[in-house]
Formats: structure tokens, C-alpha cells, sequence
């Protein structure tokens, strides 16, 4: 139970010391979308200006069937999601990589470290910050941007003298959207824990830029070994650092999630899948939960406890200089 | 009563550098410490390994724990302040104290917001926006609402005015201290705290050079004045420490025939300053002043 206060206290630490990431990004990112609609819709009024051609399409529009409605309100809600999760994900990056390194550059780890917190807490705060925090306060800006792009439709359908429950509401079927983003965040920070472990280890014992270590370590590696490879025809059937690297960042769960082309992995099997189903872009819960049970996922997770447990023995040892 | 500390054997490193040399040392409860020492001289390096904050050869305790495995079970009972104004710079006052009192089991908001009344710090500032000073003052008031058995100053009145230095050590003496509680200073300021401490330790070059209670000091070491042509006599008795000050000859004797030296001056306690100068003051120095004297 204490151990729980700790941790709420320590993320709450997190919060406030970068409120820009955390929480005015996604409004920001938020406000972005809706004006971006606005500014839309404003163009198509000047050319339609009484609204007439734009009624007629939202007409046109309800009278499809509900699985052609969904087919595109879909992915057009997806398309939010890809947008806050790019950012979330360069958010997320720069975060990590200064969080062990920025308290011993100015000296205020000396403060921290006078407090009854082990050093595990304040590594695992960070962790979870990353995994679970982010992504929450993203996942409410993506709700918050949705509810309102949908709001500014239901105006038109309004305008349009159509129910805009039924038109844009019921498809969208936004609960059972959320549940699934919701679960989606879960899988995708477990997928990802591996390069956030490597970027808090990085930080944890970087002498400096430990953005420029944690991305050069990695890039430098990769080079050494196709360089190898090339020289020497010697190659490790399934070991390549880049691909290795490019593919774990890629081919997570969410959308904006690049497809990679692995060569005939695991990964690119799945998302033809995803492709298969008949919405471009979209989460099915199932595909999270196979993805959640398969053996790359978790090799990833044990990759991240070992580099956790780095970073953890660094930051013991860790002072101001 | 316990010791606080036990040190046995402690060795430090930095590179080629050996900032701590097999020192070994204990303090005892219910004392005020003074750490004195010249710059570089492992005062820092010395605290920072009783906080678990570097790594050291040798063996150590502090309260029953080992500083660098249990740290965050020890800063339940220890506070410390660095030599720098360490408050993270992006928060804000009352963020800080929200901080300590949610993470800290022994704070007391009460008591910190009574020791921020006598500042210009409000909890609505920014670190920031907050002048060293005024840091400084957020941070001591931070520490001494912390019940703490160990209370380690590193430099506490860094960058402070008069005013607020005596009003600090007023408090820390009068409204902090107890018999269950130590505090260690070091400072170089040694004439600010000279009437608090009851225990001083001097350090050089990774070395206790003085370990010693403040009434055996007092006991052990005199100073006598006596007019310039009486210095002849007292070199010959082997004074640790000469100077001259408006024509008088000070000298500083261990142990002396008190009788004897109060017979041809006048007689009393060598500051800490003193002491330190004489005691770890330049060698060269000094053997030359004598020799000039000698001359």
C-alpha cells in the first residue's frame, strides 16, 4: 500500500516536471485536429455556401449501410489515433532518454536521492510513466479530439434534418473503440518495453547526450555488423541489429505502426491480416491478444528486465558527477 | 549513548586521486560535529559515502545501516543538504513540499511552512525564479521539519546574509537539536559554528588530522601572548603555532605547563580558526615563518 502512494507520488513528480509533454501535447494535438476540421469544413463553405452540396453528401452519407458507415468513420478516427501515437512515440523517446541524465547534469539528484525512495521506484516511476501515464493522457486527447469531430458532424447531420446518432455515433461505436485503444496502449508499451528500457538504461549512465548514445549504440552496432557480413559472407540467419531495431519499433499494435519489410516475418504476416479484414486501418481485439500471447512480445519484455536492471545498478551508483 | 557512525578502513578513489585514506572514525549521538578541512581535503567525499552517494573501500555503518545498499531505508532517519543549491529548478515551492511530505514519513508541513514564514519564499514560486539564497532557505527549512536522527550540512549558509546565517544556527540549536539527534557541518566559515559544536573533526588530504570533543580541545590546547622579547623563551618550548599580531607573539601550545606560561602572558582558548590554521595550515609556510623568526 505505501509502495503504491510512493509510486502515485513519483508519477505525479513526472507530470510536473514536464507538463508540456504530457499534458499539453495532446491538447494541443487535440485542438490541431478540430481546427484542421473546422478549417476544412470553413473552405467547403465557401464554394458551397449554402450549404446544399455538403448536405446533400451527409445525405448521401446515412444512407449507406452501417458496416460502409463504419468503413469509413473508421479509419478517419484511426487517423487521430496515428497522429497522437507519432508523437506520443518522439515524446516518449526524448523523455526517457533525459530521465536518469538530466537530474545528475543539474545536480538535483542529490535532492532526490535525500529522499527514503529506492533507486528502483524512481526507475520503475519513469518506466511507468512511459508504459502506462503517456499513453493514458494521449488516449483522453484522442477521446476529447474524437467526441469533438464528431460533435462538429452532428451539426451538419443536424443541418442536414438527419439523426446524427445514427449517422455518425452508432457507427463510429466509439466505447468499444476506446476499450479497444485502451487495451492497444497496454499491448504496444509491453512490445515497446524493450527500446524503453534501452533508452532508461542509456540515460541511467551516459556521461552526456544520452539521446545521441541510446540511438548510436544501436545505428553503430548494425553498421559493424552488415559491414561484417558483407565482408566476410558470414551472416546469422535471423540476427540483423537494424532490422531487429526497426521492426520492434514498426510493428507495434498501433496504428502508424510502419510495416517494415522484415523479409517474411512474423510481423508482416500480421498485418496483412489487419489488411484482410475489410477496414483499412483498425484494431480488433483479437489481433491484440494474439499478439499479446506471442514469444517476440515477451523475449522483448525479458530483454527489458535485464536492461532495466542495468539501469537500476547505474543509478545506485549514480551522484552529480 | 550508540554511534551514529562507524567508519573503519574507509578508502576513496578518483582515478589516481585517493580522496579518502583508510580513515576510520565514529560520532557518537546527540552531538554537533564540525567537519573542517581545506578544499579537496574528502569532506565532501566523506559525507557523500556515509549517504550512500559514492562508493568506498573499507567498512561503514551508519544508524545500524550500510549507506550504499540501504540508502532509501536510511534517508528515512537522515537529511542532508549538498553544497549547491540542489532543488530541482522546474518545480515549483509547494510542489517540493508536497513532494517531501507525500515521500517523506517524517516530515512536518507545519514546521516548514513556520521555519518559510521568516523568508521571502511563497509557494507559489518557481525554484527557478528563486535567488540561491533564497533556495538555500526553501531547502534548509525542507530538511529541518524532517525528524531525522542524522542531519548532514555540506556547506548549509553557502550564499546566505548574515541575518538569515544567525537566525539558522539559532534555530538549529535552540528549536532542532537534541540529545537524540546529531548533526555534522562542515563549513568554511568555522567562526559561525565554533560556538555550537561540541565535537570537532579536522581533515586533510583524506586524513583525520583532529577527532576530539570541544572541552578536551579547550583542555589540551592554550594560546599564550606575550611581548616580543619573551618569544625567545617560549620557541624553545615547542609551540605548535606562532604568529605575531600588533607586536605581540601568539603562540599555541599542546598540553603545556599552564603555570609556567601564565606567568609570562596572557593566556586563552584558540579559536577554531586558529587551531586550524596551526594545526593544517601550510607547512612550508609555517616552517619558513618560524625560521624568519628564528632568524
Amino acid at each position: 500500500m505505501n509502495g503504491i502512494a510512493t509510486m502515485t507520488t513519483l508519477l505525479r513528480r513526472e507530470l510536473w516536471e514536464s507538463p508540456i509533454a504530457f499534458k499539453w501535447t495532446p491538447l494541443i494535438l487535440g485542438g490541431l485536429c478540430i481546427v484542421l476540421v473546422l478549417m476544412g469544413l470553413a473552405m467547403g463553405a465557401q464554394v458551397d455556401y449554402q450549404l446544399a452540396f455538403t448536405y446533400d453528401i451527409v445525405r448521401q452519407f446515412s444512407e449507406q449501410s452501417l458496416a460502409e458507415r463504419r468503413a469509413i468513420i473508421t479509419p478517419a478516427l484511426y487517423g487521430i489515433v496515428a497522429l497522437f501515437n507519432a508523437i506520443l512515440f518522439i515524446i516518449i523517446v526524448f523523455y526517457l532518454a533525459g530521465s536518469l541524465y538530466d537530474d545528475r547534469k543539474d545536480r538535483s539528484i542529490l535532492f532526490w536521492k535525500s529522499l527514503p525512495v529506492s533507486d528502483t521506484s524512481t526507475v520503475l516511476s519513469k518506466l511507468l510513466t512511459a508504459m502506462i501515464l503517456a499513453p493514458l493522457l494521449f488516449l483522453i486527447g484522442i477521446l476529447l479530439t474524437q467526441i469533438g469531430i464528431l460533435m462538429i458532424a452532428s451539426v451538419y447531420a443536424l443541418g442536414a434534418g438527419i439523426n446524427p446518432f445514427s449517422a455518425f455515433w452508432q457507427p463510429a461505436g466509439l466505447p468499444m473503440m476506446w476499450l479497444t485503444l485502451a487495451a492497444s496502449y497496454l499491448v504496444q508499451a509491453l512490445w515497446l518495453a524493450p527500446v524503453y528500457a534501452w533508452l532508461l538504461f542509456c540515460s541511467s549512465w551516459a556521461p552526456r547526450l544520452p539521446i545521441l548514445v541510446a540511438i548510436g549504440i544501436p545505428v553503430l552496432a548494425g553498421l559493424g555488423q552488415n559491414f561484417y557480413t558483407m565482408f566476410t559472407g558470414f551472416r546469422f540467419p535471423d540476427f540483423n541489429i537494424w532490422v531487429l531495431t526497426f521492426g520492434r519499433i514498426g510493428q507495434g499494435v498501433l496504428p502508424v505502426s510502419f510495416n517494415f519489410n522484415t523479409g517474411g516475418q512474423d510481423g508482416q504476416a500480421e498485418f496483412q491480416a489487419l489488411d484482410a479484414s475489410g477496414v483499412p486501418i483498425s484494431l480488433e481485439l483479437s489481433d491484440l491478444w494474439a499478439r499479446l500471447v506471442s514469444i517476440n512480445l515477451w523475449i522483448g519484455v525479458g530483454v527489458a528486465v535485464v536492461l532495466l536492471a542495468g539501469a537500476i545498478w547505474f543509478r545506485r551508483r549514480a551522484t552529480d558527477n | 549513548m550508540d554511534n551514529i557512525v562507524r567508519a573503519s578502513g574507509l578508502s576513496k578513489h578518483y582515478g589516481r586521486f585517493q580522496a579518502l585514506k583508510d580513515l576510520s572514525i565514529d560520532i557518537p549521538a546527540g552531538r554537533i560535529v564540525g567537519l573542517i578541512g581545506p578544499n579537496g581535503a574528502g569532506k565532501t567525499t566523506l559525507l557523500k559515502a556515509l549517504l550512500g552517494l559514492t562508493r568506498f573501500r573499507g567498512e561503514l555503518e551508519v544508524l545500524g545501516l550500510n549507506p550504499s545498499s540501504q540508502r532509501d531505508e536510511l534517508m528515512r532517519q537522515v537529511c542532508f543538504i549538498a553544497d549547491v543549491a540542489v532543488l530541482p529548478r522546474w518545480a515549483r515551492v509547494k510542489q517540493i513540499i508536497d513532494l517531501t511530505e507525500r515521500l517523506h514519513p517524517g516530515f512536518s508541513r507545519d514546521r516548514c511552512m513556520k521555519f518559510l514564514k521568516n523568508t521571502r519564499v511563497t509557494p507559489t514560486h518557481k525554484i527557478k525564479a528563486l535567488s540561491k539564497g533564497m533556495v538555500v532557505q526553501l531547502h534548509l527549512a525542507l530538511v529541518m521539519a524532517i525528524e531525522a536522527r542524522l542531519l548532514v550540512l555540506d556547506e548549509p549558509t553557502l550564499g546566505l546574509d548574515i541575518l538569515f546565517r544567525k537566525r539558522f544556527y539559532s534555530n538549529l540549536l535552540n528549536e532542532y537539536f537534541d540529545q537524540q539527534r546529531t548533526i555534522l557541518i562542515t563549513t568554511h566559515q568555522v567562526e559561525e559554528v565554533e560556538h555550537i559544536l561540541t565535537d570537532l573533526i579536522f581533515i586533510r588530504d583524506g586524513e583525520i588530522v583532529l577527532n576530539s570533543s570541544m572541552e578536551d580541545i579547550h583542555e589540551r590546547y592554550v594560546e599564550v601572548m606575550v611581548r616580543a622579547d619573551r618569544a625567545e623563551q617560549l620557541r624553545q618550548w615547542q609551540p605548535i603555532h606562532e604568529r605575531v599580531l600588533f607586536g605581540r607573539h601568539i603562540f599555541l601550545f599542546d598540553q603545556p605547563d599552564i603555570g609556567q606560561l601564565s606567568a609570562l602572558g596572557e593566556i586563552h582558548k584558540p579559536s577554531i580558526a586558529d587551531l586550524f590554521v596551526a594545526l593544517m595550515g601550510d607547512e612550508n609556510e609555517q616552517s619558513a615563518s618560524l625560521k624568519e623568526h628564528a632568524a
